[in-house]
């Protein structure tokens, strides 16, 4: 296979397609093992770095902190069933939703009055599920 | 002034190849060559990466200076050895260029035509192609003008081809 040699790109081209032999690995190991590496960055530089890193996670954790709330608990605001302490039955029936979704289910205590907000049940635990609307029964 | 590039393994693995071939035009064989390389490499990285303002050209100028050296010393080890009557062993397998075998005839004309070139063609040649040199880094390694590197440079394009066409001819 011979490239056309009236033609001078073609002829440079040929001659760039052929590669250098290669080293061989004995050149490769002695040649890798003296290269020298990188130089290390100095110690004020190294240190510099490293505060400013430690600066950046302080920063970071406290912007954290200033900004999440803890969460409240989910509260049902609209409850179809009655919900004056005398009426209340052992068990009713309520659609509940929720402003925030709970992170884990809860169960209100028993025996505390119901009230619109999240006692819709007296003497009975309610478990409030993860949904955000739903009919939950005592 | 610190050059990275000139620490990397990828850096390296790039020209390596390179400098060897052009240590080979003044060395008998590429294990020769690759020594040449390695101790210019060595020295470099001790001692003169931080001189080189530009460390490509620097280190090809390195290399030819180390393998006139070494066929001095190598010129006067043969010497030495015909008066002891050893034979020199040439390799046959001693080549230049990696090539898939249906292009090993061209590899092998290339490699014939070069050996053909006066010196100053071959290695402006040499450094242009395979070093990816410019005119000017060319000037540089070889202490002279990049017009004069040009000039020979475009010889040397010329006589291969000369060359060539009676190698590879029917």
């Amino acid at each position: 296979v011979s490239p056309d040699l009236n033609d001078a790109d073609g002829l440079e081209a040929e001659l760039r397609a052929l590669r250098p032999r290669a080293v061989s690995p004995e050149f490769r190991a002695a040649v890798g093992a003296a290269r020298p590496r990188t130089p290390r960055r100095p110690i004020i530089a190294r240190t510099a770095l490293a505060a400013s890193f430690l600066g950046v996670v302080a920063g970071s954790a406290w912007m954290f902190r200033t900004h999440v709330e803890p969460p409240e608990p989910p509260r049902a605001v609209d409850v179809i069933a009655p919900v004056s302490e005398a009426d209340l039955p052992v068990s009713c029936e309520c659609r509940v939703r929720f402003t925030q979704k709970p992170s884990r289910s809860i169960e209100t205590a028993p025996g505390r009055p119901s009230t619109q907000s999240d006692r819709p049940t007296r003497g009975h635990a309610v478990r409030l599920d993860r949904a955000s609307t739903g009919v939950v029964r005592s | 002034m610190d050059q990275p590039e000139t620490l990397s393994a990828d850096w390296l693995r790039a020209i390596a190849p390179a400098l060897v071939l052009f240590a080979r035009q003044w060395t008998s064989a590429h294990g020769n060559a690759e020594d040449v390389v390695q101790d210019v490499l060595i020295r470099f990285w001790r001692e003169g990466r931080h001189k080189a303002r530009d460390p490509k050209p620097y280190l090809f100028a390195c290399v030819k200076r180390a393998s006139l050296d070494f066929r001095r010393g190598e010129s006067r080890r043969a010497r030495r050895e015909a008066e002891a009557g050893r034979q020199r062993i040439e390799k046959a397998d001693d080549f230049l260029f990696e090539s898939a075998v249906e292009r090993d005839e061209w590899r092998a004309a290339v490699e014939t035509a070069l050996a053909k070139l006066p010196e100053p063609q071959r290695e402006v040649l040499v450094l242009k192609i395979w070093g990816d040199l410019t005119f000017p880094e060319i000037g540089e390694a070889l202490g002279i003008s990049p017009n004069t590197a040009a000039s020979r440079y475009r010889y040397a394009i010329e006589a291969l081809r000369t060359s060539l066409a009676k190698e590879v001819a029917p």
